[in-house]
C-alpha cells in the first residue's frame, strides 16, 4: 500500500512581486466577472439555483477543490500504487532464447 | 469523380472515390518503397482524401455482391460526411506531424488504420462495417507495438485481446441479427424494440467507444503507442465508435447515463495521473462521454452536439497528443514529475498546446465552446437536468487537469530540471500549427462546423450569458487550482483502474492452465511416451525403410523437399504474437483477394 509513502504537500514558497501582481490581476478579473453576473443572467435557468448571481462562480471553485481533494484522497488511500505494481505481480515470462523461439509455435508436446 | 471497376462479374460504377481506396493504395506503395521515400506519400493521400470527401454527394454508392450477399460500401449522408470530413483533415495533419518518421511500418499501419475508419463510416451494412472495424483493430495494435519496447508490447497485446473481444461481440450480434431478421443492413435501431443481438452489437461498439467499465484498454495502450501513432489513435478508434453508435443506437437511455458517468470518470483519473499522455487518454474517455451522452439522450440538438463535439474533439485532442508527443520526443519522458520549467526552451510547443487546452475546456473563441455547450444545453432542454449538471462538473475537471495542471507542471512548476532536449522537427510544428488554426477557426466561425451537422441547428453559442457562464466556470476553476496547487503536485504512481480486474481474470486463466491443463498435458505426454511411442517408433522405422528403398527411388528428392518445407514452417513459428497477427492479416487479405477475383 502506498498511502504510507505519501508526503504531505509542501507549503507554498513566498510569492515574488510578479506573482503578487498576477494574483491581484486574477482576483480583479474574477471580481469583474461576478459583478457582470449581477446584470447578465440566464433567461431560462435549467437547474433552479443557476439563476442566482454568482452560482457558476461558486460551482466552479467548489467543484475544482472538491474534485481535487476527492481524487487525491482516493489516490493516496487505495488507488495509488508503485509504478512497477503490475510488473511485480505479473508472472515472469519464460526466458527467451534460440531454443524458445524455435519451439514457440509447437503444440502440447513440448516435453519432447 | 467517377470510379469504374469490373472484376469477374462484379461491376461497380460510382460517383465517388472511396477514401479507403486512397489509403489502401498508399499503404501498398509505402510497403514497396524505402521509408525515406515512402513517408512523403501519406500526406498526399490525406490531401486526396480531403478532395474526395469535399466532392461527395449524398447517395448510395459502391454496391456489390460478395459471397452471395448484396453489400454496400458507399452510404453518403449528412451523418457520414461530418465524420469523413474531419477524418480526412486529421489524417493529413497526422501524416504531416509524422513526416520525419523513417519507419515505413508506422506509416503503413496508420494508412491501413485510417482506411478501416473510412470503411466503417461509409458502410451500408454490418459486413462491410465489420471488415473496416477489424482492419482498424489490427492496424492500430501495430501503432502500439511499433514503439518497440517491452511496455508497448504488453500494452499492445492487452489492447488487441480486448478489441478482439469487442469485435467478437459485434460479430456474434450481427450473425444472430441476420438469423432473426434476414438482413445485414446497418440502420437505426428502435430502442423500444431492441433485441438481445442488438445489445450485443452495442456492447461491441461500446468497447471501442471506451464506455466504462470497458474503457481501461485506452489509458493502458495510448500512452505506450508511438509518438505519432497516439495522434492517429486519439482521432479514429473512439470517434468511429461514436459514429456507429449515432447511426444505430440514438435514443438508448442507458447511453445517456453511461456517457455522463464517462465524463466524470475520465476527469477524476486525469486529476491524479502523472503521465501527460495518460492524462490525455483519460480525457478521451471523458470527452467521448459527452458524445455518448448526447447520442443516448437522442434529441436533435444532442445528436448535433455529439457530432459537433466529435469533430472539434478530433482536432483539439490530436493537437493535445501532438503537444505531449513533442514533449516525449524532445525530453524523452512524458511524466510530469520528471518535467517542469520547460517554457523557456519549448515556448511554441506550449503555445500550441494551450490552444488545444482552452479548446477542450470550452473557452469562448475556441472550438470546444461551440460544441460542448450544445450538448449540455440540449441535455438540459430535453429535461435531462442531472445529466447536464454532471457534464458541467466534468467541464470543471477538464480545465483543472488538461487546461491548468498538465501545462503548469510540464512547462512551469518550478525551475528547469535541465533535461537534455532533442530539437522538435519543423513538420511537427507544422502539424500542430494547422491543428491550432482549425481549433481557433471553428471557435470564431461555428457556421463552418454547424452546416455539416445532420439535424437543423437551433443553437446560438455566442450569447452574453453563454460567454459569461463559461468564463465564470473556468475562471473560478482556476481559483480552485490556485487554492489546491501544492496538493495537485504530480506523483510517480500507478493508479488502479478496471484493468486490474482484466489482469486478474488473465491471472486466473493462467493459473488454470498451469494447474489443470499443464498437468493433463504432462500426463498425456507420459502416457504417449510409454504406451504409444514404442509402437510408433517401430512403424516409423518400417516407413523409413520403405521410404528410402521404394518411394525416394521412384520420386527422388521428395523427402528432401518435404524436409525443407518443414524447416521453412519452423522458421515462421517465431513465438511472437506480432508476427502471427501480421501473417494472419496477409493471409486474410490474400484469401479475400482470391475470392474477390475468382469467386
Amino acid at each position: 500500500m502506498t498511502s504510507h509513502d505519501h508526503q504531505p504537500p509542501q507549503p507554498a514558497a513566498p510569492l515574488g512581486p510578479t506573482a503578487i501582481k498576477l494574483r491581484l490581476a486574477m482576483y480583479l478579473a474574477l471580481g469583474v466577472l461576478v459583478a457582470l453576473n449581477l446584470f447578465v443572467l440566464p433567461h431560462d435557468p435549467h437547474f433552479g439555483l443557476d439563476g442566482w448571481p454568482g452560482f457558476w462562480a461558486v460551482f466552479g471553485v467548489a467543484v475544482a477543490v472538491g474534485l481535487g481533494r476527492l481524487a487525491k484522497g482516493a489516490a493516496h488511500t487505495f488507488l495509488g500504487k508503485d509504478e512497477d505494481f503490475y510488473l511485480r505481480r505479473d508472472p515472469k515470462p519464460a526466458p527467451a532464447g534460440p531454443a524458445a523461439a524455435g519451439h514457440g509455435g509447437h503444440g502440447g508436446h513440448g516435453g519432447h | 469523380m467517377a470510379v469504374t471497376a469490373a472484376t469477374g462479374g462484379i461491376r461497380i460504377v460510382s460517383d465517388f472515390l472511396h477514401p479507403s481506396l486512397i489509403f489502401l493504395a498508399c499503404a501498398g506503395l509505402v510497403w514497396l518503397l524505402p521509408g525515406r521515400l515512402g513517408r512523403w506519400l501519406p500526406p498526399i493521400a490525406g490531401a486526396l482524401a480531403i478532395l474526395a470527401v469535399l466532392s461527395l454527394r449524398h447517395g448510395d454508392y459502391a454496391h456489390f455482391r460478395y459471397l452471395g450477399l448484396d453489400l454496400g460500401a458507399g452510404r453518403v449522408d449528412a451523418l457520414a460526411v461530418v465524420f469523413a470530413h474531419v477524418f480526412a483533415i486529421q489524417a493529413l495533419i497526422g501524416f504531416i506531424y509524422a513526416l520525419h518518421v523513417d519507419d515505413k511500418w508506422q506509416h503503413l499501419a496508420a494508412c491501413l488504420y485510417i482506411a478501416g475508419a473510412f470503411g466503417c463510416v461509409f458502410a451500408n451494412d454490418y459486413v462491410v462495417l465489420f471488415i473496416g472495424w477489424e482492419l482498424m483493430s489490427v492496424s492500430s495494435t501495430f501503432l502500439v507495438w511499433l514503439r518497440r519496447c517491452p511496455a508497448s508490447t504488453g500494452a499492445g497485446i492487452r489492447y488487441f485481446l480486448f478489441h478482439t473481444l469487442g469485435g467478437l461481440c459485434v460479430l456474434a450480434g450481427l450473425l444472430l441479427r441476420h438469423q432473426a431478421l434476414g438482413t445485414f443492413a446497418f440502420t437505426a435501431i428502435d430502442p423500444a424494440n431492441a433485441q438481445y443481438f442488438d445489445y450485443l452489437i452495442m456492447v461491441g461498439f461500446c468497447v471501442n467507444a471506451a464506455v466504462i467499465p470497458l474503457h481501461a484498454w485506452l489509458p493502458d495502450a495510448y500512452p505506450e503507442a508511438t509518438v505519432t501513432g497516439a495522434v492517429f489513435m486519439s482521432a479514429f478508434t473512439t470517434k468511429t465508435a461514436v459514429y456507429v453508435l449515432a447511426r444505430g443506437f440514438a435514443g438508448f437511455e442507458i447511453l445517456g447515463i453511461m456517457g455522463t458517468l464517462m465524463t466524470l470518470y475520465g476527469v477524476f483519473y486525469a486529476t491524479i495521473e502523472n503521465n501527460a499522455r495518460r492524462i490525455l487518454a483519460y480525457h478521451i474517455v471523458s470527452q467521448v462521454g459527452y458524445m455518448v451522452a448526447g447520442i443516448g439522450i437522442g434529441a436533435a440538438m444532442t445528436i448535433n452536439g455529439a457530432c459537433a463535439h466529435a469533430y472539434a474533439h478530433i482536432l483539439y485532442k490530436g493537437l493535445l497528443f501532438m503537444g505531449a508527443g513533442a514533449l516525449l520526443y524532445s525530453a524523452g519522458t512524458a511524466k510530469l514529475n520528471e518535467l517542469g520549467g520547460l517554457f523557456r526552451r519549448m515556448p511554441w510547443v506550449f503555445y500550441l498546446y494551450m490552444v488545444a487546452a482552452v479548446s477542450i475546456s470550452g473557452f469562448p473563441l475556441f472550438s470546444g465552446f461551440v460544441s460542448k455547450t450544445m450538448t449540455i444545453t440540449g441535455a438540459a432542454e430535453s429535461h435531462h437536468t442531472w445529466l447536464a449538471l454532471g457534464m458541467e462538473v466534468a467541464a470543471v475537471g477538464t480545465f483543472l487537469s488538461v487546461g491548468i495542471k498538465l501545462p503548469f507542471f510540464a512547462w512551469f512548476g518550478g525551475p528547469d530540471k535541465g533535461l537534455p532536449l532533442k530539437p522538435v522537427p519543423w513538420n511537427m510544428y507544422l502539424g500542430m500549427g494547422i491543428g491550432a488554426f482549425l481549433c481557433f477557426w471553428i471557435g470564431i466561425q461555428p457556421g463552418f462546423l454547424y452546416h455539416l451537422l445532420p439535424n437543423p441547428v437551433e443553437y446560438t453559442p455566442y450569447t452574453p450569458w453563454h460567454v459569461l457562464q463559461a468564463l465564470l466556470l473556468l475562471g473560478f476553476t482556476g481559483l480552485g487550482f490556485y487554492i489546491l496547487r501544492a496538493r495537485m503536485t504530480p506523483e510517480a504512481k500507478l493508479n488502479l483502474d478496471f484493468d486490474y480486474f482484466y489482469r486478474l481474470v488473465a491471472r486466473v486463466f493462467l493459473a488454470f492452465c498451469r494447474q489443470v491443463v499443464e498437468r493433463l498435458d504432462n500426463w498425456w505426454t507420459e502416457f504417449y511416451a510409454r504406451a504409444g511411442l514404442k509402437g510408433m517408433l517401430k512403424v516409423a522405422a518400417g516407413s523409413a525403410w520403405f521410404d528410402k528403398a521404394a518411394i525416394d527411388g521412384v520420386v527422388d528428392g521428395t523427402a528432401l523437399g518435404v524436409r525443407r518445407v518443414g524447416q521453412g514452417a519452423t522458421l515462421a513459428q517465431t513465438g511472437r504474437l506480432q508476427d502471427y497477427l501480421a501473417a494472419a492479416v496477409v493471409v486474410g487479405l490474400a484469401i479475400f483477394a482470391l475470392v474477390w477475383f475468382w469467386g
